[in-house]
């Protein structure tokens, strides 16, 4: 069944659709509302769509408020979330977000690949590791050899 | 007759090697995705969007084909012996099917599944040859007004029909279309919501919105809330041959699940979820032995594994002859053949007939090499269910940094794929669709566009989406879709009290 969550979360989404409204409309605002034969400026379908965001973010508001949004079910009910591997698979990402370029492409990869494994629950480091080097390694010869799309050797460099 | 005649010029070219082997690695790929949970094709489509600098268009969109049919093909396998749908559209199956692979009967419930697949996705490509050119014709006389009109259309039977809440899939809708909004407005050239960043200024780019919304989002909701459950694999043993009795009891539900199914696909109506659970209903109602029902009745695995296939086969349709997708998988391979400078729409069908025919032709090529994957090779597909959770999840990680990665090489596409997967994973937790806001993505600039040649041709008199005959009548089967169950609901609840 269904634990009720903390409706702040819920309010915090309500209010995340209204501020996207807000900047949406505000970015309509600039643009010219009406421009040439068919009277439809760059400004006219931004601001029907942040009206449209508005008019959720209204409804979604009075849902939270209200009991909560209506019908809703998920999978992971009843369950404790599991913070820590959230942020282990975003600290792998963020690693690769920084790290391509400077070390290369197979090297972030791999930081990735083990600290995703990591999030999930793997206690083998060494191995996730030297899988990961091995998938991101043909991954990037495939790239890079076959297809042509250059991804960053990094410390590759030397070698190639 | 002409039919025929481009037909079998489609498959001369679907059956050059070249081709041919492009749709067994397309039908390869797709069943090893539809097997493994995570991996969806729309995600897979997605990574491999990259292959289109290299190869020639036909041979990559018969690929592409592949993998988006074949998927649904392999999901069942997991349904069947993991409980786990691969995908939505197995959800109905994994009920009966997981049932019967406990009971020793897992031969025949993958055997019903894989041919009743063959089966609905024959008929469904029959099909296809036959109304495709017949509504390309049709769609030569659409104007801008309809092509609005039919967008519309798409967009609220995506955001109505799926999930569980018009609320949430308008929610889901809105935030696709703004994310569209994003980058230069293509009539006046004017920036819009770049914030002065100038990656923002092509706009979004699909494949990394895509990547975001199913692998990131996805993975981080499993390792959130779903790592601790363990899953047992079902041991095919037994026979595995259907018997006489589940011949008799399939082949109906088979031909039932494609009925339904194949409308679903071919009106932009969104999604296999409905039909895959109209079908099982459907069985229940009708079978002989309603009371198997829950406890592993062959009907209930042959009919929706029929209609999801007939499904995804005749959301082709409206792709090929109308250049409108209705679901995740469909919106992608859009963007694939614009890759190649290609629009799908009732031009298509002259401008590049033997692409067209080839990839049509490569569907009944692809639904026998199908069933040889997925009857007689079973076993392989089972070993990829092995693989233990935190190796898959590392990879599926890798491949979609490496699909969004390959696009520019720039971090601020990793950074933008990063934001919307916590987006992506909140939208999961609180049970939004996620497909609404990814054909909100894609076909909002169209539909604007589309929009605005509408009202130019009128000089600007907003009337003309109503008074058209064509867009009037769709534009009112909108408003039904929209106002209808509601009120339905109301009269209900007016009556019950």
């Amino acid at each position: 069944m269904n634990t009720t969550p903390k409706p702040w979360a819920e309010i915090a989404i309500s209010a995340f659709f209204l501020i996207a409204a807000g900047i949406l409309f505000n970015e309509a605002r600039g643009l010219p509302f009406q421009a040439g034969y068919s009277g439809v400026g760059p400004g006219m379908v931004p601001t029907a769509i942040a009206v449209g965001l508005a008019l959720v973010g209204i409804c979604l508001l009075y849902q939270a408020l209200t009991g909560g949004f209506r019908g809703m079910e998920h999978e992971g009910a009843g369950v404790a979330p599991n913070v820590k591997a959230v942020l282990w698979i975003l600290a792998g990402l963020v690693a690769f977000m920084l790290g391509a370029k400077p070390i290369g492409f197979v090297f972030a990869a791999t930081a990735l690949f083990a600290c995703a494994a990591k999030g999930f629950g793997s206690t083998r480091w060494k191995t996730d590791i030297v899988w990961g080097f091995g998938v991101s390694m043909g991954a990037y010869l495939f790239f890079n050899k076959v297809l042509g799309v250059d991804l960053p050797a990094g410390v590759f460099k030397f070698f190639f | 007759m002409d039919v025929f005649n481009s037909l079998w010029a489609g498959f001369g070219v679907a059956l050059q090697p070249l081709n041919l082997m492009w749709g067994l690695i397309g039908v390869t790929l797709g069943t090893a995705i539809g097997v493994l949970p995570g991996l969806g094709p729309a995600l897979t489509v997605a990574m491999l969007l990259p292959l289109t600098t290299k190869l020639e268009p036909t041979g990559a969109l018969i690929m592409f084909a592949g993998v988006y049919y074949g998927a649904m093909f392999g999901g069942s396998t997991t349904s069947i012996l993991l409980k786990t749908p691969g995908e939505t559209a197995s959800i109905m199956t994994s009920l009966e099917g997981n049932k019967m692979a406990r009971d020793g009967r897992a031969g025949p419930a993958l055997a019903t599944a894989a041919i009743g697949s063959f089966v609905a996705g024959t008929i469904a490509t029959i099909l296809v040859t036959l109304f495709a050119p017949v509504v390309a014709d049709l769609a030569l006389k659409f104007g801008p007004a309809e092509y609005f009109a039919l967008m519309v259309l798409a967009f609220t039977t995506v955001a109505a029909v799926l999930g569980k809440s018009l609320l949430r899939g308008m929610a889901a809708l809105m935030l696709g279309l703004m994310l569209g909004l994003m980058g230069i407005d293509g009539q006046t050239g004017q920036a819009r919501l770049a914030f002065g960043v100038p990656e923002l200024l092509d706009g979004l780019d699909v494949v990394t919105v895509a990547v975001a919304l199913f692998a990131i989002g996805e993975t981080l909701y499993v390792a959130c809330y779903l790592n601790n459950t363990t899953e047992t694999i079902q041991k095919i043993k037994g026979r595995v041959m259907m018997s006489a009795e589940d011949w008799k009891r399939s082949w109906p539900a088979w031909l039932r699940g494609t009925a339904i199914g194949f409308p679903f696909g071919s009106i932009p109506a969104g999604g296999t979820e409905i039909p895959t659970f109209l079908s099982y209903f459907t069985e229940k109602k009708l079978s002989k032995h309603p009371e198997q029902f829950g406890h592993g009745a062959i009907e209930g695995v042959a009919g929706p594994e029929a209609a999801n296939n007939a499904t995804v086969t005749g959301a082709l349709v409206p792709l090929l002859t109308l250049g409108i997708p209705v679901s995740a998988t469909a919106a992608i391979l859009l963007s694939a053949f614009q890759q190649y400078g290609i629009t799908p729409g009732p031009l298509l069908f002259q401008n590049s007939g033997p692409l067209v025919w080839g990839l049509i032709a490569s569907l009944y090529i692809g639904n026998v090499l199908l069933l040889i994957l997925n009857l007689p090779m079973v076993g392989i597909w089972i070993k990829l269910l092995e693989i233990p959770k935190p190796q898959l999840y590392g990879g599926i990680m890798l491949f979609a940094v490496l699909g969004v990665y390959s696009l520019h090489q720039s971090a601020v596409d990793v950074l933008i794929m990063i934001v919307v997967g916590l987006m992506g994973f909140v939208m999961q937790r609180f049970d939004f669709p996620v497909t609404p806001a990814i054909v909100g993505l894609i076909l909002g600039p169209m539909a604007e566009q589309q929009f605005r040649r509408a009202m130019a041709i009128s000089q600007g008199d907003i009337s003309t989406f109503m008074t058209r005959p064509i867009s009037g009548v769709i534009m009112w089967i909108v408003i039904a879709i929209l106002v209808l169950p509601p009120m339905v609901n109301w009269y209900k609840s007016r009556k019950a009290t």
